[in-house]
């Protein structure tokens, strides 16, 4: 899969350090024809509707793109016109306030990641959870064994039309099920264990490596 | 022969060092003087409701027979409190022993001998200094009917009401706003001194010898004259003549001017010190807060972060050299003061323990500069203090843990960790955002084991395991900075250790409640 970053800025680098595991290639795209390096895929683009230089790029539109412009206008914009240009891609874009996240939301982002608001409840965490805060950060960022993973049910696992109570889980905790036929919300398992399960639910499960795919295996998800 | 000056000394020098004496002294002057004294204000409700009492009683029995127990009560009790008080208010002023074991050293460095006229000199002194206050001398008018039951006398209850006024700070507040204006105030008066003695002779002059006018004496020319200024008006004293009318004209205008004047004194008065007096009744506030998170800069980022603390019960205060910022703060409902948190005089000002009562500092400057300046003015003042700050620019990490930053907060490296989580398992990536969230009702909190849940254990795995409404996902373990996994062979909880679940945060609530039955 290709990741494209619009905007070489800070954030541009630590987007790009630490999604390099993850995709096959990553392409900067930079506003300013100084930075352009195509040996590093650094490469310019504009505002303008000139895609064709991006548009051999994203042959496949399965890919994601990360828009993390200086200015929310440009950024909102951006936005718009890649969803105008690329149905089905995976936009990611920054705001810096609740009211350009709304505009991205409209403009056809998939996800938006509001700065302030991941920087404050990090903060929260850290100075009113701090144990919280740091198994939350060891079981994201993988540091130990001990993950947070998700598993979407297929058509062929076994726990098709059980519900979560009738499930054997020794070796793992579920925190959530998201029910796509339903919404997109949240069923926390502190209130959904009467949840009964069907094709394309996916659960959010604590656990370590080994036994999540022992798990996976188990309910035939792999 | 030992001298009296001798056993003065002793007795100081023992007062002194007696720990009793001087705690139980502290504690009635904290109650008496200091505001920040939690009982002080039960004492005022006290005193208040005292002097209500009084002038009820005093009100009441010029015109009804009130039963003797209720005279008894206002003459005796509540003068006796009253005295008692203004004994102890002057017992407290200041420290006699100290004024004697000062005396005795600076006799001792002179080669003079004590003696107890010097001694209670210089106590007396100081003791009338306390006397001629004004609240003092309103304070001991205010027991005179203790003395005196002469009717004449009875006009003491007016200082009786003058007393509340130690008890509310509107008073003083107004008090010293118009000292501000000293000099516009004290020429105001004698403006109006002047045009009222001038209309008054005149008026005497004009009317006094005409035998329809009301107006025959000075006395009766000064009252017209105040009552005309004033723009009051009675009616009861008029000029019937033509050129005392004329003189009624011009006094009239003056009295508009007068009445502008001074309305537009103290206004200005009020304007000018309006936002000194808003910072004065913050840091009265602060004072009575223990335990609050200081929060140095005010912008888009501290208004999240500090909803959520405020959401949690946290006391906070913001400090700010912005005048906007401040007032966006103290519009959102935050206790904020206009001081700069990068002078070591904002902190004196303050005049708080800032290892005791501050949680945390929060630098949350959008420049490095100011989170570094602000760090090393606090670290330079109290080094044990805990800064978290915001980091702009990873090039200056390093300057910021050489500054002593404790937690540095990177927002662009937050960002890049979300986006990896977010590209590779984003559904996961969005349920522990849920938890995190403020708005949502399911949450990620911690149990501390403390010895009241130590008993409780056994039954917390119990609900743990049997039921649904609870998720304990693990411990932490204080000792060897380590986490166990619920699911793990060995998982086992003991004191100190503190357990990670996900549940409803009432529930959560009625958990711990439970558990520390």
């Amino acid at each position: 899969m290709t990741a494209f970053i619009f905007g070489n800025n800070e954030y541009t680098n630590e987007i790009y350090e630490n999604i390099s595991d993850i995709y096959d290639k990553i392409y900067v795209l930079t506003q300013n024809k100084d930075d352009v390096d195509k040996k590093n895929n650094i490469l310019y683009f504009d505002l303008s509707d000139e895609w064709d230089d991006l548009l051999e790029l994203m042959i496949e539109e399965t890919g994601v793109a990360f828009c993390v412009l200086d200015n929310d206008a440009n950024n909102i914009f951006l936005t718009i016109s890649l969803r105008a240009r690329f149905e089905n891609l995976y936009i990611v874009s920054l705001s810096t306030d609740d009211e350009s996240s709304t505009k991205l939301k409209r403009a056809g982002a998939t996800k938006v990641l509001p700065i302030v608001d991941i920087t404050a409840s990090v903060i929260f965490d850290i100075i009113e959870k701090p144990i919280s805060s740091t198994m939350l950060h060891t079981i994201m960022y993988e540091k130990t064994n001990l993950k947070i993973s998700q598993i979407c049910i297929g058509d062929k696992s076994n726990i098709v039309g059980k519900y979560l109570h009738d499930i054997d889980f020794t070796k793992i905790i579920v925190v959530a099920v998201i029910d796509h036929n339903v919404n997109t919300e949240f069923i926390f398992t502190t209130q959904g264990h009467n949840h009964k399960l069907n094709i394309d639910d996916v659960l959010v499960i604590i656990g370590y490596d080994d036994d999540i795919i022992n798990f996976k295996e188990s309910i035939g998800a792999i | 022969m030992r001298s009296l000056a001798n056993y003065a000394l002793d007795l100081a020098i023992f007062l002194e060092s007696s720990t009793k004496y001087q705690s139980f002294k502290h504690g009635v002057y904290r109650i008496l003087e200091d505001p920040t004294c939690k009982y002080k204000k039960y004492f005022d409700f006290f005193m208040i409701f005292m002097i209500f009492s009084s002038v009820l009683i005093l009100v009441g029995e010029v015109k009804i027979d009130l039963k003797s127990y209720l005279l008894y009560f206002n003459i005796y009790i509540i003068s006796s409190v009253f005295l008692m008080e203004y004994i102890l208010r002057l017992w407290v002023y200041n420290s006699n022993s100290q004024i004697i074991i000062d005396l005795y050293e600076r006799d001792t460095f002179l080669n003079k001998k004590l003696t107890i006229f010097s001694i209670i000199y210089k106590i007396g002194t100081k003791k009338f200094e306390f006397i001629k206050k004004p609240s003092s001398i309103v304070d001991l008018l205010a027991i005179t009917p203790f003395f005196h039951e002469v009717r004449l006398l009875r006009v003491f209850v007016l200082f009786r009401v003058f007393k509340l006024f130690r008890y509310t700070q509107s008073m003083s507040l107004f008090y010293s706003v118009l000292k501000t204006k000293k000099f516009e105030l004290v020429t105001l008066f004698f403006f109006v001194t002047l045009v009222m003695s001038v209309s008054a002779v005149l008026i005497y002059v004009m009317e006094a010898n005409n035998p329809d006018s009301p107006i025959n004496t000075m006395y009766e020319a000064f009252y017209w004259s105040l009552v005309t200024i004033s723009t009051v008006g009675y009616g009861d004293l008029y000029p019937v003549s033509d050129y005392g009318r004329g003189v009624a004209m011009v006094i009239i205008i003056s009295g508009i001017a007068v009445l502008s004047f001074s309305t537009s004194i103290v206004v200005s008065a009020f304007n000018e010190k309006f936002d000194e007096i808003k910072d004065q009744k913050v840091l009265d506030d602060i004072k009575k807060v223990k335990n609050f998170y200081l929060v140095c800069g005010y912008n888009e980022l501290s208004r999240n972060l500090l909803t959520r603390l405020k959401n949690n019960g946290r006391n906070i205060i913001v400090l700010d050299s912005n005048h906007d910022a401040v007032n966006l703060a103290l519009k959102d409902g935050f206790r904020a003061l206009n001081f700069d948190p990068t002078k070591s005089k904002s902190y004196m000002e303050l005049d708080i323990d800032l290892e005791k009562n501050v949680i945390k500092v929060l630098s949350m400057y959008d420049s490095d500069v100011q989170n570094i300046y602000v760090t090393l003015t606090l670290k330079s003042i109290c080094e044990n203090i805990k800064v978290v700050a915001i980091l702009q620019k990873k090039s200056n990490y390093k300057k910021y843990q050489l500054a002593g930053v404790d937690d540095i907060i990177f927002t662009q490296e937050l960002i890049g960790l979300t986006a990896k989580e977010l590209s590779g398992k984003p559904i996961a990536f969005e349920a522990i955002n849920a938890l995190r969230s403020i708005d949502n009702e399911i949450i990620l909190d911690e149990i501390k084991i403390d010895e009241r849940i130590v008993p409780h254990i056994d039954e917390l795995l119990s609900i743990v395991k049997n039921g649904y409404k609870v998720i304990l996902i693990g411990s932490y373990k204080i000792e060897n900075e380590s986490f166990s996994f619920y699911l793990d062979d060995d998982f086992s909880i003991k004191l100190g250790d503190v357990l990670l679940c996900i549940g409803k945060k009432d529930i959560l609530n009625e958990l711990k409640i439970y558990l520390r039955r």
